[in-house]
């Protein structure tokens, strides 16, 4: 025997065998994947039950009518878009292990979630005072479950986005002032142009534009994932795992978000745009 | 990242249950192969109601123009029997496969979500007695067990019979979609080592197949079931055709479900069958790849072909031909299956244990049902055929000779895994054989009496049709079958409390779960094996035959070993009740109770529980 072997780590092993998955994708991950396949269906049957329906105005205002004026369902799929890009900001900081930014992209994106929520009631009201209600047609009746079921997705993922922001903790100990309060002053001098200044240090003489780009590098900056040593610690290794699992939690509401995001794409597209 | 460690500590007031003993063990278990006990002896606590009703049906059915029960009793019993059959007994029965094999025979200690797993079950549970609870309201559905709207509309079922059933069918439908979901990750995921996807056993295969047919047909069947409740609870008009509703569209939502369905039905069976023939043929299964790809093949086809329920609507001839072309279509890969069968049968050493007996029944019925199939896959045979006793016949050679033989062969061959006891081979043969006469004297005289002209789902006939006597055979037929199953539960009872000591391998099996004691350990494997061919166990018992050559020597596992399992949770039952009771509040809809916010209030509660509970001792696991 040349090399003498290397006496084996029990308590690690295990926890890699405990870990390990076939793929090395994680179990959340894979179920996700399929949960927004089972998801394609379900909006699948409710655009196909619209589009059998659609020309059935019966006594109410027909399509042409009803979606003459396309600003504030513009606005919506907009909105809704951007909260997507704001999603992206939340996992890109979570990646960072930037917990504050996380939470406050996360909270952004619900707030965008709860606008489109909003201008969506509004425009169920709008459509009921024209008469398209679900009871007036089937046009309406198919129409409403659509984006109603759609609008009850968005309104789950606000409250997904919520928890996430306020249950998932990437560092053991944070600030836990309120984020209002740490955060809203960075975010308004950012806004009024007025650079932050750190004690000690020069201000930034950059325009603008320079610093919302240096902002916007910051802000979508994701370190690739850390590599463990091949000496590494049960420790190490737990730790290591829990970090994947909370940064997993902040993508998990990302992956259904978007799906939800595409679905409006789909919706705005079929069921405005075509009509 | 070294700053990041620690992990989000569960709130001290959740603490998770530790003792799995008693009653409570029972409730908060989340091990697979517990669950799936409870799977199957609730499917055949069910299986006992389904059975009545059939029994009841064939007493009417025996003489012309009885009138033992009224034509509204009927339509409840032919309703409650297709529901029952269904969804509480093959599906679970398939699902209590699902949970203690295949977690077992790909190598793994659980599924991939261990309170997930209870949640369906519990779902499961709830949803059958949800559905039972009609009979002590306005008396159980009456539609059928695919509902055709607009019968189903307020005008025609004015009685919560038929919201008793759409919100069960929800319920079940959560249940099959997440258990669906798990078996999904699980087998994409905890695979033992060396197990690639063409080295799972063929059930494995079989599960995985089913699972992706239901999570992407039971969407299509709840957007069915959603329109339905909003024409029953908030008077929109989906189909009801006088307001231009298409109650077609309801029969396209219920068929591309209703379809896969079928195929989520008999494909474990399948697989079990095809688990079991090489066991006793002494031989590998003839042509693995072949009978893999043809249930995949089987699985994709059934998303194409669902419109041949529909041939009688009148959908045109460009669509019809289309399904009946694809129906056809659908024969290929099954013949494929059963000439595997049997070319694993030629030239082998058969012996003739219980289970075997079930299997070679399996795959003679179910080519015979097989077979009619085949020939209503033609719209002008069809039409003469549909909604006759002659699909009554083709349907139940599928599922009773083809999916309760195969799971009876099933209960047969992995009963002393399960419990460590075998099953009387003298009672066993007798529950066989009164089952087999049974079955076909009560299933192939419907042939004759559907060609000659009785109708599926009516109460009584004319006595000058002289269809008696071909009725008479069938109601014999069907209390020998039901006398068969004492055979069974004596069967059951008498191992349990004196059956012979089962050791871990009966039968000389091929597959690793064959390789643990029975019952098994709960953490199934202590060491996780290595496998190198589609018969890892065969491999290890007899190297010198391996195919793959000799399989790597299993290191005795370390002394010092530690197993992280998931501890038992109360939060599963919790949120399935919670469900439940929102679907009552659901169902009950004008009265004062606030029911329904009270049941999602509990649904909610036990969801950030269940998210915010400890993870398992000592080592973390992801929060769901």
């Amino acid at each position: 025997m040349v090399q003498q072997a290397q006496p084996v780590n029990q308590a690690l092993e295990d926890l890699k065998e405990h870990h390990r998955t076939s793929t090395g994708q994680s179990h959340r991950k894979v179920l996700m994947w399929t949960f927004l396949g089972t998801e394609c269906m379900f909006f699948g049957s409710l655009i196909a039950t619209f589009l059998i329906y659609h020309n059935n105005v019966a006594s109410g205002p027909d399509r042409e009518h009803a979606f003459e004026s396309l600003t504030l369902v513009s606005i919506m799929a907009f909105v809704l878009l951007a909260s997507s890009f704001t999603m992206v900001l939340a996992l890109a900081a979570a990646r960072r292990g930037d917990e504050k930014m996380m939470r406050v992209w996360l909270l952004v994106t619900a707030f965008f979630g709860l606008f489109f929520i909003g201008a969506q009631g509004y425009e169920f009201w709008h459509f009921t005072q024209e008469g398209l209600t679900p009871h007036a047609s089937l046009f309406g009746a198919s129409f409403m479950v659509l984006t109603g079921f759609h609008g009850a997705h968005v309104t789950l993922g606000i409250l997904w986005l919520v928890s996430v922001a306020a249950l998932v903790r990437l560092h053991p100990k944070t600030d836990h002032r309120p984020i209002m309060a740490t955060m809203l002053p960075k975010f308004l001098g950012f806004l009024s142009g007025v650079p932050k200044r750190e004690p000690g240090t020069a201000i930034e003489a950059r325009p603008r534009h320079r610093r919302f780009i240096a902002f916007v590098r910051e802000q979508t900056q994701a370190p690739p994932p850390p590599v463990l040593p091949p000496d590494v610690s049960v420790k190490q290794f737990e730790a290591h795992h829990l970090a994947e699992e909370k940064v997993l939690n902040v993508e998990l509401v990302g992956l259904y978000w978007h799906f939800v995001d595409i679905v409006w794409v789909v919706i705005f597209t079929v069921v405005y745009l075509f009509a | 990242m070294a700053t990041i460690t620690g992990g989000m500590k569960g709130l001290a007031v959740l603490r998770r249950p530790t003792s799995t003993e008693g009653v409570w063990g029972w409730i908060t278990t989340v091990d697979a192969k517990r669950i799936g006990v409870l799977y199957g002896v609730t499917a055949l606590i069910f299986l006992i109601a389904g059975g009545m009703e059939a029994l009841m049906m064939r007493v009417q059915l025996a003489a012309p123009e009885q009138n033992i029960t009224s034509p509204e009793t009927f339509n409840q019993l032919f309703t409650m029997h297709g529901t029952t059959m269904v969804f509480l007994v093959i599906m679970p029965l398939n699902a209590a496969f699902f949970n203690f094999v295949m977690p077992l025979q790909i190598g793994a200690r659980d599924v991939a979500f261990p309170r997930l797993n209870a949640l369906s079950y519990w779902m499961f549970l709830f949803g059958g007695l949800f559905l039972h609870v009609s009979f002590i309201a306005s008396g159980p559905p009456d539609a059928g067990w695919f509902s055709y709207a607009n019968l189903t509309e307020k005008p025609f079922s004015a009685e919560t019979g038929i919201d008793y059933w759409i919100l069960s069918i929800q319920i079940l439908g959560v249940s099959s979609m997440l258990s669906s979901l798990n078996f999904i990750v699980t087998i994409i995921n905890l695979r033992a080592k060396g197990m690639s996807f063409m080295r799972l056993p063929i059930f494995v295969w079989m599960t995985f197949v089913v699972a992706f047919l239901l999570v992407l047909s039971l969407p299509v069947i709840t957007v069915g079931l959603v329109l339905l409740m909003f024409d029953r609870f908030t008077g929109t008009h989906f189909f009801i055709p006088s307001a231009g509703g298409d109650p077609v569209l309801w029969q396209h939502l219920f068929w591309i479900f209703g379809h896969p369905e079928v195929y989520v039905l008999i494909l474990p069976p399948m697989g079990m069958v095809s688990e079991i023939l090489p066991v006793f043929a002494r031989k590998p299964i003839f042509g693995y790849k072949f009978v893999v790809l043809a249930g995949i093949f089987i699985g994709v086809t059934g998303f194409a072909v669902w419109s041949h329920h529909m041939f009688a609507v009148g959908l045109g001839p460009i669509a019809n031909t289309y399904f009946a072309t694809a129906t056809m279509l659908v024969g290929v890969p099954t013949g494929v299956k059963i000439f595997n069968w049997i070319a694993t049968l030629h030239k082998s050493k058969l012996t003739f244990e219980t289970p075997m007996l079930f299997a070679l029944a399996f795959v003679a019925l179910f080519t015979i049902g097989g077979i009619s199939g085949i020939m209503h896959a033609s719209p002008p045979t069809d039409l003469q055929q549909t909604d006759t006793y002659f699909i009554v016949a083709h349907f139940h050679y599928v599922l009773f000779g083809g999916a309760i033989f195969g799971i009876m062969g099933g209960i047969y061959f992995w009963f002393p895994k399960v419990t460590g006891r075998m099953l009387s081979e003298t009672l066993g043969k007798w529950h066989f054989w009164v089952m087999f006469i049974g079955s076909n004297l009560a299933f192939f005289p419907m042939h004759f009496s559907g060609m000659n002209g009785m109708p599926r789902r009516i109460y009584t006939y004319d006595s000058d049709l002289g269809l008696g006597w071909l009725n008479m055979m069938s109601t014999v037929g069907a209390m020998i079958m039901g006398v068969s199953f004492f055979f069974l539960a004596y069967n059951i009872i008498k191992s349990l409390k004196s059956g012979k000591k089962a050791g871990n391998d009966p039968w000389d099996g091929h597959t690793l779960e064959w390789s643990v004691s029975s019952p098994p350990p709960h953490y199934n494997y202590e060491q996780i094996p290595e496998v190198r061919s589609t018969r890892p166990f065969w491999d290890q018992k007899h190297p010198e035959l391996a195919e793959h050559g000799p399989p790597p020597p299993q290191a005795p596992a370390p002394k010092n070993k530690h197993i992280a399992l998931p501890s038992p949770s109360y939060w599963p039952i919790v949120l399935a009740a919670g469900m439940t009771i929102a679907a009552f509040g659901g169902l009950y809809h004008a009265t004062i109770l606030p029911v329904l916010p009270i049941g999602l209030s509990i649904a909610v509660i036990a969801t950030y529980a269940w998210v915010l509970e400890p993870p398992i001792a000592e080592q973390s696991e992801g929060h769901h």
